[in-house]
């Protein structure tokens, strides 16, 4: 077991856990902060797989800014933990975990029927592995940019997507007058 | 490929398989990225504050991301199929897109929490049911 | 005709000449044509959208200023194309528009296009539109005027001047138009307007019910218009009348060339026939003129038609997937014109769609003059005359033609004699000329049937104008029995009126006669040309039919002008002469109705070169024999009617006759009894009938409130889905997105 799947274990465990956390949580302060060791088990995966900047962006924009509006919201609403319905029941929890469990095993059996060791995407995915680890400290030595660096986001994304792009800045636009708008009192 | 018509659990590799998720590999990430998206939707659906859902939501939204990275990753040294262009990247850039999305998503979906919480003094589902009938 | 014509020749070639060429001049109008319709529909315009802002002299002006700018542009537009070689051969339309006349065309732009088919907006004036436009705005600018003097007293003013310029922008629309979809949409718009008129006062129940009658009588005649109108597209893929006018640059004459949609095999017969090259995008008018160049004698023509060169199969031509195998051109042709001239008899009151046109009676005077003698009614005439050529190509349906009109003329002028209201007696004149109409173009004789258009357009409208200050003065009063005389009191109404019927008996040398004996004169040479008894039969009815003209009209003058005033007391008090803006367009009309005949009489049929005038008319032996029989019919006609009506005055009672003959007349033959009980009668059982299986049980019960009471039911049980609950809704997007996923992976 090399030290990368070490890593790679713990920070999945760490994910999966606070996830868990996070969903079955009564109140909802403990399921904000507990969002936090989820995006940073994400971050360090994102790390693993070689996207440096996309984890940076995941810190930031994640750990930085949604988590604290939904902080934010939840401070704004105040409500005392007395107020909080218990929302646990039977009930609910069966068909959402029967729902679930078949996704996640659906999607489990195509991963391993479709995915099998040994097939040309596993390989690839190894060889970049064994390439990221030379690159974890970022982009030194090669001609072509690595994967996930800056660079090699940065030129598809304002030449081959550039429209999804414009798009998505649009839809940030629409957003937040949409949120001021909706959020204005007595609208 | 027909897959969903193998059992799943009584199946002599599974355990080879189980075995092999442990360690750093694109199957092991896929499944990882799998097990999130189902916690989170289990959450959407059972949890009744809408906090929460939306919470829930971004965990969905997070392992999606990382299914796209993953694949990214395994794309990088493969070329574009026959009659298609594509950068290895796409995955990575899509992941910033979701990103984007969500935060939007956030917003729009906090300010309805927050108008709606004015108007009714709750964030309960069971209790926003104006649509019933 | 010529010395207008040197004056407007010297203002207007002296002015832009050291300006500019003279070509471009002509250009200048060609692409200025529009302005002639569209000065009345800015009229219509200003009137119907500010009809409350503006005073009753600012609409009555307003209209009349559109009118009376619409004529001077006309005046200018129809200088700009006059013939310059009249006498050059008859009935090659486009070989002697290019030599003989210079027709201003212009197309501003494509309507629609649909492919095989399109259609421009675009206006052509050649003489015969240029005559047509002439008439109608130059008489509609007079009708104008003495509107403003009969309709002062109405509130609805300005309604009335926007319908009535509304109806002069569609009319030259209807003339001016390029082919035939754009003539259509004016003839529907006169046809709306003659309605919107004819029902103005629709307060009065009748009068509102005379619009409609006119309104439906019209859209059975525009069925059949519109069938034609396709017909033709469908036999050539067109609906203009000429090439467009770019086409026309690539000209070569004489060419013997086969065009290619009429020569089945062009290698083999090049040599034999003298074919006249096409225009790169032909017209109707252009298609005809080739077929008859290019006939040969020894077709076979089917069903009888004596289609020259008109046997080829529509198989193998643009019509092949409308039209059966074995269709010709020919019949084609017969056959469209068979249904626009059923389109021209239901515009143009002819038998057996005429009987809305006394009914329209019910419209203000001056619109009964305007819409209903001069100008509306002569669409059908109108049409025939611009599509001559394709006429002239079916002989059987130019039979038809000349049958109905001459039956109309005999049958409208029997009608007339008992007539007792002064505007039915006008208006079975009107039938009964417009039926003297038809017998000219149906003899061949397009440029006289057009040439009485145009004079009957002169005297009618002054017999109408002249009638409505009659009624003016006897405040409304519309029975001649009533009347009576007037002479006195009314000078100027009474000699303009006396000249008018003068015209309208056909007295030489007034107006009527010229056309009507010209008409007739071809009749007879017909009749003598091809020894056929229907010919000797019309010639008989148009004569006896020119006896009835005279008199009732002397009948008319003699009741209503002479003898004692039988008016109540009330009304005689209030008789009065019209004021000037009345009298001074019949005095007009009176002066045109006098020297208009004989002054354009040579000019105009020479400059009408279309169609196919009878050499033989031109016979001495002919003219002879015709004016015997013409001057005998008129004389006795007004001599008789005079006897009776004005030396010993005598009322007539028809409603209390008990001779058959005077109350068949008086009764319209009953054909409008058959319309009223049979037609309508047939028609209300059948639309009860549909009322109640369609309507009440199939839509209202099954349809509209079984399909209601379904939907309430099913959505009343799937109501009980709706928990309002979201993670119900997300859970069953979730299922819904796992049972695709399953549904993916598994295929």
């Amino acid at each position: 077991m090399d030290w990368i799947d070490v890593v790679f274990i713990l920070s999945g465990l760490l994910c999966l856990g606070s996830a868990c956390t996070i969903v079955t949580r009564k109140n909802p302060v403990y399921s904000v902060i507990f969002m936090l060791p989820f995006f940073l088990g994400m971050t360090i995966l994102f790390i693993l797989l070689s996207a440096p900047f996309l984890a940076a962006m995941q810190m930031m924009v994640y750990g930085g800014a949604i988590l604290v509006v939904f902080l934010f919201v939840i401070m704004l609403i105040n409500l005392r933990p007395e107020e909080i319905k218990d929302d646990f029941s039977l009930w609910t929890y069966t068909p959402a975990a029967a729902v679930g469990g078949v996704l996640g095993g659906l999607i489990l059996s195509f991963v391993r029927h479709g995915i099998p060791d040994g097939s040309e995407l596993d390989k690839n995915f190894h060889a970049a592995v064994n390439n990221s680890r030379l690159m974890l400290d970022l982009g030194m030595g090669g001609v072509a940019p690595p994967l996930g660096s800056i660079d090699s986001i940065a030129i598809p994304m304002f030449k081959q997507y550039v429209v999804p792009f414009e798009l998505v800045s649009i839809l940030i636009v629409v957003a937040v007058l949409g949120a001021v708008i909706l959020a204005k009192k007595r609208v | 490929m027909d897959v969903t018509g193998m059992p799943i659990l009584a199946d002599a590799g599974l355990m080879d398989f189980v075995a092999g998720l442990f360690s750093f590999k694109l199957v092991s990430c896929l499944a990882l990225s799998a097990a999130i998206f189902s916690i989170g939707a289990m959450g959407v659906l059972a949890r009744r504050n809408v906090l929460v859902m939306l919470i829930s939501v971004e965990v969905m939204l997070n392992a999606v991301m990382l299914a796209f990275v993953s694949f990214a990753r395994a794309m990088v040294n493969l070329g574009p199929p026959a009659g298609k262009t594509f950068a290895a990247e796409g995955g990575q850039i899509f992941a910033l897109f979701i990103i984007a999305v969500a935060a939007a998503e956030a917003a729009v979906g906090l300010a309805i929490v927050i108008a709606y919480f004015r108007n009714r003094q709750t964030v309960d589902t069971r209790d926003i049911k104006a649509m019933r009938n | 005709m010529d010395f207008l014509i040197d004056i407007i020749d010297t203002c207007v070639k002296w002015i832009p000449g050291w300006i500019v060429n003279p070509s471009h001049i002509r250009a200048f109008y060609a692409e200025s044509l529009f302005i002639i319709p569209l000065m009345p529909l800015l009229g219509f315009l200003i009137n119907g959208f500010f009809r409350d802002k503006i005073s009753r002299g600012a609409s009555g002006l307003v209209a009349s200023l559109a009118a009376f700018a619409s004529f001077l542009w006309a005046v200018l537009c129809f200088h700009a194309c006059r013939g310059h070689l009249p006498e050059f051969d008859h009935g090659a339309g486009y070989l002697h528009r290019m030599l003989s006349t210079e027709p201003l065309h212009k197309v501003y732009g494509t309507w629609f296009d649909t492919g095989t088919f399109s259609c421009a907006f675009g206006l052509y004036m050649d003489q015969l539109s240029g005559v047509m436009a002439l008439v109608v705005t130059g008489v509609g600018t007079l009708i104008h005027v003495y509107s403003m003097g009969y309709m002062a007293h109405d509130k609805a003013f300005a309604r009335y001047f926007a319908y009535l310029n509304l109806f002069l922008f569609s009319m030259l629309v209807l003339i001016l138009a390029d082919n035939l979809v754009l003539t259509f949409v004016g003839w529907e718009g006169v046809g709306l307007c003659s309605y919107l008129l004819i029902g103005f006062w629709y307060e009065d129940g009748e009068k509102a019910a005379a619009g409609m009658k006119a309104f439906i009588f019209n859209r059975v005649g525009d069925l059949g218009f519109l069938l034609g109108i396709f017909t033709l597209v469908a036999a050539f893929g067109t609906a203009n009348y000429y090439a467009a006018p770019h086409a026309l640059g690539s000209y070569t004459l004489p060419v013997v060339a086969p065009h290619k949609s009429f020569v089945k095999d062009s290698s083999k017969e090049e040599g034999k026939r003298e074919v006249v090259m096409m225009p790169d995008a032909p017209g109707l008018i252009d298609y005809a003129d080739g077929l008859k160049l290019m006939g040969n004698a020894d077709a076979k023509v089917p069903l009888g038609y004596k289609a020259d060169g008109g046997n080829f199969d529509l198989s193998k031509t643009a019509g092949a997937k409308v039209f059966p195998a074995g269709w010709t051109v020919g019949f084609a042709i017969s056959l469209a014109c068979l249904l626009l001239f059923i389109g021209a008899c239901g515009k143009s009151a002819q038998l057996p769609l005429y009987a809305w046109l006394p009914d329209a009676m019910a419209g203000p005077t001056p619109v009964s003059a305007l819409i209903h003698a001069a100008t509306m009614v002569t669409a059908g005439v109108y049409m025939l005359a611009r599509l001559h050529a394709l006429y002239l190509f079916s002989s059987a349906t130019m039979d038809v033609v000349a049958i109905v009109g001459g039956t109309t003329a005999i049958f409208a002028a029997l009608i007339g004699l008992t007539q007792t209201d002064i505007k039915k007696v006008l208006a079975y004149s009107t039938v009964s000329q417009l039926g003297y109409m038809f017998l000219g173009a149906g003899v061949g004789a397009f440029a006289l049937a057009i040439f009485h258009v145009v004079t009957h357009a002169l005297f009618k409208a002054l017999l109408f104008l002249g009638s409505g200050s009659v009624i003016h003065a006897m405040s409304g009063e519309q029975d001649m029995r009533k009347m009576g005389g007037l002479r006195k009191k009314l000078p100027i109404t009474f000699w303009t009126m006396v000249i008018g019927a003068l015209a309208l008996g056909g007295i030489v040398p007034f107006a009527g006669y010229w056309s009507k004996d010209a008409i007739l004169a071809n009749v007879l040479a017909k009749a003598m040309e091809t020894h056929e008894t229907s010919y000797w039969v019309l010639y008989l009815f148009a004569c006896v039919g020119a006896f009835c003209t005279a008199f009732y009209t002397a009948r008319l003058i003699g009741l209503t002008f002479f003898g004692e005033c039988r008016a109540s007391d009330e009304v005689k008090a209030h008789i009065h002469e019209s004021p000037p803006s009345m009298t001074v367009p019949l005095i007009v009309l009176a002066v045109l109705s006098v020297i208009g005949g004989w002054w354009l009489h040579n000019d105009l049929i020479s400059f009408l070169n279309f169609g196919e005038i009878s050499q033989n008319a031109e016979n001495e032996h002919v003219e002879w024999i015709n004016l015997i029989c013409t001057l005998a019919a008129s004389f006795g006609g007004a001599g008789l009617g005079i006897l009776l009506y004005i030396s010993k005055v005598f009322v007539p009672k028809p409603e209390e006759s008990k001779n058959p003959l005077v109350r068949l007349s008086f009764n319209k033959f009953y054909i409008e009894a058959f319309y009223d009980r049979g037609v309508t009668g047939f028609f209300s059982i059948f639309a009860e009938a549909l009322h109640l299986f369609v309507d009440v049980l199939l839509i209202d019960f099954l349809l509209v409130n079984g399909v209601g009471k379904l939907v309430r039911g099913l959505g009343g049980a799937l109501r009980k889905t709706q928990t309002g609950l979201i993670n119900v809704y997300a859970t069953g997007i979730l299922v819904g997105a796992l049972a695709i996923l399953f549904y993916l992976l598994k295929g």
